[in-house]
């Protein structure tokens, strides 16, 4: 009925802002006249009524409007599902999915329905959004409305409305700062939830210690749930992907830890102030390269020059080794190592060095034999940290590592990693309830624990021994 | 007793950048006494002090020119090997520093790293001697092994003390040793210099005139980077020459 | 027991001392070399990936086209009015047009897998494209040479990057065409010009006719969303936490899992992105939206934590003296330090948005990894941004996608070098010494 240019969202908020504006005007020429009225001065300056008043007319409202917004889909689709479910009483899993993009396709005009009944449910169904839409417009002007007469007519000299307005903000930046434990939630109970429905349809013992992961064998033709009969139903042992994970984090903690750390010595204790300014800097590019690019490095340059250098000393090395993913990863880490153990090396207190060079020290000694092992506390905080960050990584072994999971430890072969694996699995056209996709979330949760675990411990052990000194 | 000299400067000069810290300081410090320096803060008593061991070469914009003899050999000389005359002048600083190892390990680490023991035994031996000429051996003797920062401060500043002997210097530079120490830890640190000295020529910088008068022979006078005066200690706080020191002493400055 | 260094003589100890000097030293030395050495690797590394990324990106600033005389035959393209009528441009076969057009200037070449193999030197699109050229500016219809683009093949030929040594079967163009390119060479019919279908084409089959637009539009309206949604929410939260935050197990939690979610893997938040906003909202796959709020989720807790250092980093001697004369805590962090940290907190996000700009495994997760060929025109159409761009270029086999991934990547890393360089600008200018 009311025309989509003024119920869609961004038409409606500038609505609701302009009405906002109104009201801060009403509100503040209001209070300005109540008090020559009764010959007292309000509590607060002027604005403060306007803007309080404001608020409560664009705040309640705005959020009806975005909660209304974001609801429409997911309980259209819903009510879709149950009116296709009426029609098509013994549809399956891959047939709902299918018809379900048909109607969203019908409704954009992307395709004509293939015949009455989905044109009528189409129909229906956009029928149904219009009229949300409307409801949408109506509902929130109301409750804009409402907010702004609830505001005004609280409107008095003796209203605190500074306090109120504060109190308001606190509030909001209150939330604001909960929004970092909303997403943890969010992260933890969407893993969670896919991840039970995953162990309800496959052993968690076979899951952490199963030895063979070809997911691939999972396709059914009962479309979307896999049979269980061992047949039809994919082999999800995680112990080779979860070995292709460590061991290419392996091969790039080998790389990045003694470049990492002896740059760093030599910037904490060796190079002028000069160099250093030059050379931290310039190491900290290294880890503003995006990982895409060092993906696309290794897999297209890295990759075929170990394997032709293979070629040239006789062996069979794939240009998707772990040993290209591991190498080029372990560049990409190099920074997080130097960084970090610079920082740490460098704070260090001086009475120690003073200490060790009295005594007769070399720079050398002193370095070797007192500031490391005072600093060891915080190197493997260090440690700890950028292995957590190997693990978690993507891009660069998406496009360099392989997909096939061998539990292997020579870094000459091709090996694939968790987060490789969730890729395969979610992209490409997947039912969102096959045990496939489900796998990759079990996957996830596995990988979050464990980076948790690490970044948890690092924070931990660098703060446990770090203050003996004093 | 002999006077036998252990080391003299001649016109030393101490430069931070442009700013001269030590003036043309020539003066002689006689082997197996304690001599202090005394002086109001900033006078550069310390930074004269940490030329003996050429610890000043630490600190980048330090300069020092002039020459500083010990026996026949000016330690001032930029040739000279620094690790070399650390091993023969030692060095207890102002704030107690044990590394963050064992008691053991602490003591042991000078005589390791120069390569002064070839055993096992022969370390123990040493860490154990050590510990008993700075009086902690009877404290520590059943917990050798425990980290060395779980010892109160006198303790550690004593540790500190048996680290630096544990390689037999010839000379011990001491930068205000107690001034972080209560008391009680205070008069064991003065009465185990009183020992030492048998053995080490000691030179302490010190603010408190009263342990300068306790523990040493020798007194210097500093004053904004000059030497006043130089004598036996007794002559200088009953009988100073120069009015600058009487001011001191008798508190009208500091 | 006996004290064996105490019963040295002065002497003794002094030559034992002197033994091992050499060797020490030169172990400091090592360790020396050992750190400049890793130095010099680690800038190497940086060297050789930027060098090999420059070498094989730089032709692709540059377009092969070789010259096609050719008629257009205007009484079956005007209308009545002496216009082009788009029905019958849209019905004629242009394509053929250029097809045969182009084999007239070869009449030795008979038989149809030979001809096939001459057309193979020109663009598919080449057809399509000169109707475009044509619709724009109708004057061109009298043209009687049009300058068309080569196919990618020889393209990548006529930039030396196929190597014409190897034996025939291994190489994509054979001899027959060698010889026709040399014959197009005498006639001078062939050309380079620039590739400004990179920079105007969004992503396309053949790689001759695909550019960054569509990527880099997409990336813009991703980073739009994140900013809009990132920023407020991020400084509120700092304000909140510096100023307001009752100390307490509340507080903790809020530090520790902002702390924590900064550690998080990306991919982490793509399955988020994947789970909640694609499985439980429903919103539109692949759009920007969506994708721009995955990358706000992401960046939020490094914008908190660098708000909360320049708040920090602003005296408090500021806030002092406000709350001295008898502004309220919520009026002293508004109206008088927010002001003087916000340098510090553009800093931070600028920084922050550089960071969300290189990601590209969150937006994979979400959808933004189809083949899309339209410029996306709101934040809710189907988009890909330009590092997924990169990933799905290098994963083709044309040697052309190769070059012209390198291509992008150089265009990704120049806006991050811009980025960041602003960054470091604006902190230096408003940098204060308190």
């Amino acid at each position: 009925m009311i025309p989509s240019a003024i119920t869609n969202i961004f038409s409606l908020t500038v609505v609701l802002f302009l009405t906002a504006l109104i009201v801060f005007f009403i509100g503040k020429s209001y209070i300005v006249g109540l008090s020559q009225s009764q010959g007292v001065r309000p509590h607060s300056l002027r604005q403060y009524y306007g803007i309080y008043a404001a608020a409560w007319t664009f705040v309640p409202a705005i959020l009806v409007l975005l909660m209304w917004t974001a609801l429409t889909q997911p309980v259209l689709t819903r009510l879709s599902q149950t009116l296709l479910l009426e029609v098509y009483p013994d549809i399956n899993g891959a047939m709902l999915q299918l018809r379900l993009a048909q109607l969203q396709n019908i409704s954009t005009g992307l395709i004509s329905a293939p015949d009455d009944t989905m044109q009528s449910i189409a129909d229906a169904q956009a029928n149904l959004r219009s009229n949300a839409n409307d409801l949408k417009f109506v509902v929130s002007l109301l409750v804009a409305f409402a907010g702004a007469i609830f505001a005004i007519r609280q409107i008095s000299p003796e209203q605190k409305a500074r306090i109120k307005w504060e109190g308001f903000l606190r509030r909001t930046f209150f939330v604001a700062a909960v929004v970092a434990i909303l997403t943890t939630i969010g992260i933890v109970s969407s893993l969670l939830f896919e991840s039970i429905r995953f162990f309800s349809q496959y052993s968690m013992i076979d899951f952490f210690f199963g030895t063979h992961w070809s997911p691939l064998k999972a396709f059914s033709s009962s479309g979307g749930q896999s049979e269980i009969d061992g047949v039809t139903q994919g082999s999800f042992g995680m112990l080779p992907v979860m070995a292709g994970t460590l061991l290419v984090a392996f091969i790039a903690m080998m790389v990045a830890v003694p470049i990492g750390l002896f740059a760093a010595i030599y910037m904490a204790e060796f190079a002028s102030a000069r160099t250093r300014n030059i050379v931290k800097p310039t190491l900290e590019v290294l880890a503003g390269v995006p990982t895409v690019v060092y993906g696309f490095f290794a897999a297209l340059t890295v990759g075929p020059f170990i394997r032709d250098l293979g070629l040239f000393a006789g062996l069979d090395i794939s240009a998707q080794s772990a040993l290209a993913a591991g190498g080029v990863m372990g560049i990409m880490i190099i920074p997080f190592i130097s960084s970090l153990s610079d920082d740490v090396i460098t704070a260090v207190p001086q009475s120690l060095r003073d200490g060790a060079l009295g005594l007769g020290s070399t720079r050398g000694e002193m370095i070797t034999k007192v500031v490391l092992p005072a600093a060891f506390p915080g190197l493997i905080g260090a440690f700890l940290l950028a292995i957590s960050r190997a693990i978690g990584e993507t891009m660069i072994v998406v496009m360099a590592a392989g997909v096939s999971a061998q539990l292997t430890i020579n870094p000459l072969d091709s090996v694939t990693t968790v987060t490789v694996q969730i890729v395969m699995l979610l992209t490409g056209d997947t039912e969102f309830d096959s045990l496939k996709t489900l796998s990759a979330f079990a996957l996830g949760i596995t990988l979050f624990v464990m980076t948790l675990l690490l970044n948890i411990s690092a924070l931990s052990i660098s703060r446990r021994m770090g203050g003996r000194y004093e | 007793m002999t006077n036998a000299t252990k080391l003299s400067t001649h016109d030393l000069d101490v430069f931070y950048g442009d700013k001269q810290a030590i003036n043309n300081i020539s003066m002689a410090i006689e082997s197996n006494k304690v001599t202090s320096f005394i002086g109001p803060s900033g006078c550069g008593k310390s930074t004269f002090l940490r030329c003996f061991n050429r610890m000043n070469d630490v600190i980048p914009s330090c300069r020092v020119d002039g020459q500083i003899i010990m026996g026949d050999q000016n330690i001032n000389d930029p040739k000279l090997d620094p690790v070399l005359l650390r091993a023969r002048v030692g060095m207890v600083f102002q704030k107690p520093n044990p590394f963050p190892k064992s008691i053991f390990e602490n003591v042991a680490y000078g005589p390791r790293i120069h390569g002064l023991v070839s055993s096992k035994s022969e370390t123990a031996d040493v860490v154990e001697d050590s510990l008993k000429r700075s009086g902690l051996w009877n404290e520590v003797h059943d917990r050798l092994y425990d980290p060395a920062t779980g010892l109160s401060g006198g303790q550690q500043q004593r540790l500190c003390i048996a680290r630096a002997i544990a390689v037999s210097p010839e000379v011990l530079l001491m930068d205000e040793p107690c001034s972080a120490l209560d008391p009680i830890a205070t008069t064991i640190i003065e009465n185990l210099i009183n020992e030492l000295q048998e053995r080490f020529t000691i030179i302490i910088v010190t603010h408190s005139m009263q342990q300068a008068a306790r523990v040493s022979q020798k007194t210097a006078y500093f004053h904004l980077g000059h030497l006043i005066e130089y004598g036996e200690t007794k002559d200088i706080f009953t009988n100073p020459k120069d009015p600058q020191t009487e001011a001191y002493i008798s508190g009208k400055i500091g | 027991m006996s004290n064996p260094i105490k019963a040295m003589s002065i002497e003794d100890r002094l030559a034992k001392i002197s033994k091992s000097l050499d060797k020490r030293h030169k172990q400091e030395k090592q360790l020396k070399i050992a750190g400049i050495t890793a130095i010099t690797l680690a800038i190497g590394f940086l060297v050789v990936l930027m060098t090999n990324i420059f070498s094989n990106g730089y032709t692709a600033l540059l377009q092969s086209e070789v010259r096609v005389n050719l008629e257009i035959p205007m009484d079956k393209l005007l209308g009545e009015d002496g216009q082009i009528d788009p029905q019958k441009s849209q019905a004629f076969n242009w394509s053929g047009l250029v097809k045969k057009s182009f084999r007239k200037g070869f009449p030795a070449v008979k038989g149809m897998s030979d001809q096939r193999m001459l057309n193979d030197l020109v663009s598919d699109n080449a057809g399509y494209e000169l109707r475009l050229a044509i619709e724009n500016d109708p004057t061109l219809i009298n043209q009687t040479a049009f300058w068309v683009k080569t196919s990618d093949d020889l393209d990548m030929l006529l930039k030396g990057r196929i190597n014409t040594a190897l034996p025939e079967k291994l190489r994509r163009i054979k001899d027959n065409q060698l010889e026709w390119i040399k014959q197009l060479e005498q006639q001078e019919d062939l050309r380079k010009v620039f590739n400004s279908t990179f920079f105007t084409n969004a992503d396309s089959r053949e790689p001759e006719s695909a550019g960054i637009l569509g990527a880099v539009v997409g990336s813009a309206m991703a980073l739009m969303v994140t900013i809009i949604i990132a920023l407020p929410l991020a400084v509120m939260a700092a304000i909140y936490l510096e100023y307001f935050a009752p100390p307490g197990r509340l507080t903790d939690f809020i530090e520790v899992n902002i702390n924590n979610l900064a550690a998080v893997p990306s991919i982490v938040f793509g399955l988020l992105g994947l789970a909640i906003f694609l499985g439980f909202f429903n919103m539109p796959r692949s759009a920007p939206l969506v994708g721009g709020m995955v990358l706000a989720l992401m960046t939020l807790p490094t914008i908190i934590i660098a708000t909360r250092a320049s708040i920090r980093a602003v005296p408090t001697s500021i806030r002092d003296a406000a709350l001295g004369v008898g502004a309220s805590r919520m009026q002293a962090a508004l109206d008088h330090v927010l002001p003087l940290a916000a340098p510090g907190i553009l800093t931070g996000t600028i920084i922050g948005i550089a960071q969300a700009l290189g990601e590209t495994a969150p937006l994979i997760m979400i959808g933004m990894v189809a083949f899309i060929v339209d410029v996306p025109t709101s934040i809710t159409d189907p988009a890909t941004a330009l590092p997924v761009q990169i990933f799905i270029w290098s994963d083709s086999a044309e040697r052309a996608f190769y070059e012209r991934s390198s291509l992008a990547i150089m265009v990704l890393l120049i806006f991050l070098i811009s980025m960041n360089l602003l960054a470091v600008l604006l902190r230096k200018r408003f940098e204060k010494r308190w």
